[in-house]
């Protein structure tokens, strides 16, 4: 395809360019105003959601306290009883359960790839690893029910003496670890194969051993980019609904062990909205769980911002 | 500089050519002609799939049917996001107030699930359960096999229920409070061992666990399409009258003798349930057109996918309301 060229033959070549200039100045102002309110597009869109969410929640609000709400564990739609602490207790569990089992993995397998694995196997390894970071999570919750489910309930349960289904808080944590493993694995690869040579060379240099250096100096250097890594798994925990969904055993209660089932707030969202929608003061306590969840994510968000700044500043290596 | 101005363009012109083709589709799909729009449980939902494909084909009325539950439906209405919402249990009072109108469309029936391979699955076929024994089952009263019936047996009982909420699961709350009485949804959820999302993980579980009990839609116990048993889930015989199983209440080898009986009254409600279409004040136009012809035409076509059609009274009582309606 070629473009039509227009000729500057020299004649009023002047006003030619000072138009030229004219367009190019106008497509900048055009094209500057239009990336600024893409940028200022997503803050009204969170705006938009934040508010949408706590309109709806107000009618509940007014009837209800939230402090009332969020410490009751009395969740019992039907006699518009609406006590969210059960699934906030399973939220708590889940999240920290499955960050415990993942995250150790996770980095391990981060150093490996960064540090130890070579040529062929690197790829192979890495490669695997991006494929199911790229599998959609409700294929693990699939896979789970059929092998992690019997498992948990026939042999890991018992073995621990607790009578249970499968169904359950450690269910749901062990494939939620899977689910996020990969994501943090590839971004903690990122950040420390993107620190420079020098540093393990001047390490291995003073004397050293590999591990040494990757223990203290490496993962130092990559600190904030691993720390944050395994952030973005905590996030995605909190607020992962499919897998929660399909193995939690949904029971709005309080869990009693690990293998207790229970809910967690994106399940106690996916599993009541059917039915929850039609009468306003049901549909408002749904909402409002979803406000928490929102407001809950934010304060996370902004609190690893903070932290994330802080270890900058003091594992600098430059 | 100008190349660039000119590959602008080029995608200029491209961007308004697929804009024009994209409103090309949208209107050459349901510009003027309006799609009944419907959503709501998703119990009914196949059947009003099936209503909605022979009924179109004989009108050229158009369809836009989604799922998502019933309480979804209900609330679609009240936003004017649908015509007719599809609900799988009665219309509670607040939404009546709120102006809800339904009339019942057909029959769905829920039934007690076991596994093929249950300690007991032979003294079960033989004498059936009673309510009672059903509702000590599913409030953890009874917890061991050897002790629901009169078998040297020691194996505790797994209860699953649904973590969704589903109407089913409600409309067996209520069969199993008995008269005037009715366990609630939350209720029967937090004393099951385990809840699974949806019917059909329901089943799975049921078919993977010698131990378990649980309730299922009859269309997740028989085949769908030779309406025999042939998962490991099977239906549990209902004695009504404590006294063993009659030949009466004997009626579970396939889907047509089910459903028979459920039509003959044999088999009680609930846990067999009326299903509704509703509409947000009154049905209009073509929504209303359909919602007639589902009340009459439409009604030959349940029982071979599965449901039990309205019985003659109450189908008229229904065309009535219907009529009256408008």
């Amino acid at each position: 395809m070629s473009a039509s060229t227009e000729s500057g033959d020299g004649t009023d070549g002047a006003t030619a360019s000072d138009e030229r200039i004219g367009r190019r100045l106008l497509t900048e102002r055009v094209s500057s105003l239009w990336l600024t309110g893409a940028g200022y597009f997503a803050i009204a869109l969170f705006v938009l959601i934040v508010l949408t969410l706590v309109y709806q929640s107000l009618p509940l609000l007014s009837e209800y306290s939230v402090v009332q709400m969020l410490t009751s564990s009395n969740w019992s739609p039907q006699q518009n009883e609406f006590g969210f602490l059960p699934a906030i207790v399973g939220t708590i569990y889940v999240t920290i359960l499955s960050m415990l089992m993942g995250a150790p993995i996770a980095i391990l397998a981060a150093i490996y790839i960064a540090e130890f694995a070579e040529g062929r196997t690197k790829t192979i390894v890495s490669s695997f690893i991006d494929v199911l970071a790229a599998i959609p999570s409700v294929i693990f919750g699939l896979v789970a029910l059929i092998v992690v489910v019997p498992l948990v309930g026939d042999y890991i349960a018992p073995a621990v003496g607790s009578g249970a289904t499968g169904l359950g808080i450690f269910t749901v944590s062990l494939v939620m670890a899977i689910v996020v493993t990969p994501f943090i694995i590839s971004l903690s690869v990122e950040s420390l194969e993107a620190l420079p040579d020098e540093l393990r060379e001047t390490s291995l240099g003073v004397g050293a051993t590999q591990w040494e250096t990757i223990r203290i100096v490496l993962l130092r250097a990559a600190g904030p980019g691993i720390f944050s890594a395994i952030l973005l798994g905590f996030g995605r925990v909190f607020g992962a609904t499919i897998v929660p969904a399909m193995l939690i055993g949904g029971q709005t209660q309080i869990p009693d062990s690990l293998f207790a089932t229970g809910q967690t707030l994106p399940t106690l969202i996916v599993n009541d909205f059917g039915e929850l929608m039609s009468v306003p003061i049901r549909q408002s306590a749904l909402i409002f769980v979803g406000l928490a969840l929102v407001i809950v994510v934010w304060l996370f968000n902004f609190g690893a911002m903070l932290l994330r700044k802080r270890l900058q500043q003091r594992w600098q290596y430059q | 500089m100008t190349q660039n101005y000119s590959r602008r363009s080029v995608v200029q012109l491209a961007g308004a050519g697929s804009a024009l083709a994209l409103a090309g589709c949208t209107s050459s799909n349901g510009g003027s002609s309006s799609a009944v729009r419907i959503s709501g449980g998703v119990g009914p939902l196949p059947m009003v799939e099936v209503w909605a494909d022979i009924y179109s084909d004989e009108t050229d009325t158009t369809f836009d049917i989604s799922g998502g539950g019933t309480g979804v439906g209900v609330s679609d209405l009240f936003n004017e996001q649908v015509d007719i919402a599809m609900m799988g249990r009665d219309p509670y009072d607040e939404e009546v107030e709120q102006g809800l109108f339904a009339v019942p469309m057909l029959i769905d029936t829920v039934v007690g699930t076991i596994n093929e391979n249950n300690p007991v699955f032979d003294e079960i076929q033989e004498n059936g359960l009673t309510r009672e024994d059903l509702e000590a089952v599913f409030t953890k009263e009874i917890t061991n096999w050897g002790d629901l019936v009169d078998a040297d047996v020691d194996e505790e009982i797994t209860v699953y229920g649904r973590s969704d909420s589903s109407a089913a699961y409600e409309q067996w709350g209520d069969f199993l409070g008995g008269e005037d009485d009715a366990w609630a949804e939350s209720e029967l959820e937090n004393l099951a061992d385990a809840n699974h999302n949806g019917d059909q993980a329901v089943a799975e579980a049921i078919g993977r666990e010698p131990n378990a009990i649980s309730l299922n839609n009859i269309n997740y116990v028989y085949a769908l399409d030779s309406g025999e048993l042939e998962s490991p889930v099977r239906p549990i015989p209902l004695d009504q009258d404590g006294d063993g199983l009659s030949d009466e209440e004997d009626f579970y080898d396939t889907r047509d003798e089910f459903l028979a009986a459920v039509e003959e009254g044999r088999y009680p409600a609930p846990p067999a349930r009326e299903m509704f279409l509703a509409a947000n004040g009154g049905f209009e136009d073509e929504a209303y057109d359909f919602v007639e012809w589902v009340l009459s035409d439409g009604q030959e076509y349940v029982r071979d996918n599965g449901y039990v059609p309205l019985e003659e009274d109450r189908l008229e009582e229904a065309q009535n309301n219907l009529a009256g309606e408008a």
